[in-house]
């Protein structure tokens, strides 16, 4: 079996993402700045509104795609009904 | 508490083989073992930080440990240095399995958590692993049942490779004998056995037996002494 290509770094993205929905405030921000850190991006809270969260976050681009589907399904008590990425 | 390191084996070196994982536990907490190329053992926490999949039922490959769930490699620092659906990413350093200390002496692979930078001593005795039983009993049991079974049973100075760590040396006239418990959970300990002398295969056949029915005996609570 041929040795994996060592990695380069995926294209750089910045993505500003809205989630709506039923969000426990504290909840969500905690679990978006754990997985912002966990996946190495850097992360910016935006407007914070009652149903609506929206973050910054810039890193590796598939690294920005996880983030956005990781709190898409979010932490168990908070349910994102729609997300706007910008 | 000091705040150094404990050791505690964790299994028989002859039991970590160089082609695969192997996993054991620790208190009641899984861990897995592995080599890397250079023959060297590690002890991590059986949990890829993806999914949670046990480590312990992956695979090698290129001198990394890989998950069996979704691939993802890890080097011997614990690092993930590979994701094959996403090849082209570089992963943090947040993706990182949590890593014990992890030693070999006396033919048995020790574990540690907390600071286990403590180098090994050279060894200075030729220790021959022989078998290691699981007992459904507590750590502490066990021991009483070995001490009541084998009168003059100790803990030899020079025989401890690492602080906190315990190998009870039980001599006869063939050499040592080496007996290393390992607390798997509340109730159940794992005795590692080796050897270090001259005992025929004979002898070694028979301190296998001895240690079998000591288990049984320790398991049905009848520590009976056998000097």
């Amino acid at each position: 079996m041929a040795s994996p290509p060592d990695p380069r770094p995926s294209a750089h993205a910045s993505a500003t993402l809205t989630f709506d929905g039923e969000l426990a405030r504290p909840s969500f921000t905690a679990f978006a700045a754990a997985r912002a850190s966990r996946l190495d991006l850097a992360l910016v809270f935006g407007p914070i509104r009652t149903g609506s969260i929206t973050v910054s976050v810039r890193g590796q681009r598939d690294l920005v795609d996880a983030f956005e589907a990781a709190c898409t399904l979010g932490p168990s008590d908070c349910l994102v009904r729609e997300v706007t990425r910008r | 508490m000091t705040g150094g390191p404990t050791w505690f084996p964790v299994a028989l070196s002859i039991d970590v083989p160089s082609h695969s994982p192997t996993g054991t536990y620790l208190h009641g907490e899984p861990i897995v073992l592995w080599r890397d190329p250079a023959g060297a053992v590690h002890a991590w926490a059986d949990r890829c930080p993806h999914r949670g999949m046990q480590l312990s039922l992956g695979f090698l490959r290129e001198g990394r440990l890989a998950c069996p769930y979704h691939g993802w490699r890890y080097d011997a620092e614990g690092r993930c240095t590979h994701i094959p659906a996403h090849p082209e990413v570089v992963p943090p350093r947040a993706m990182s399995v949590e890593r014990l200390g992890a030693r070999e002496s006396q033919a048995i692979v020790w574990a540690a958590t907390g600071d286990a930078s403590i180098s090994a001593p050279a060894a200075v005795e030729q220790w021959r692993p022989i078998r290691s039983v699981t007992a459904r009993r507590s750590a502490s049991a066990v021991q009483d049942a070995l001490a009541s079974s084998m009168p003059g049973l100790d803990i030899e100075g020079d025989a401890l490779p690492f602080p906190g760590s315990g190998l009870m040396v039980h001599s006869v006239a063939a050499g040592k004998f080496g007996l290393a418990l390992q607390p798997l959970g509340p109730d159940l300990t794992a005795v590692h056995a080796v050897h270090c002398g001259d005992a025929s295969v004979r002898d070694l056949i028979a301190f296998s037996r001895r240690l079998a029915d000591l288990r049984d005996a320790c398991e049905s609570m009848r520590f009976s002494s056998r000097a």
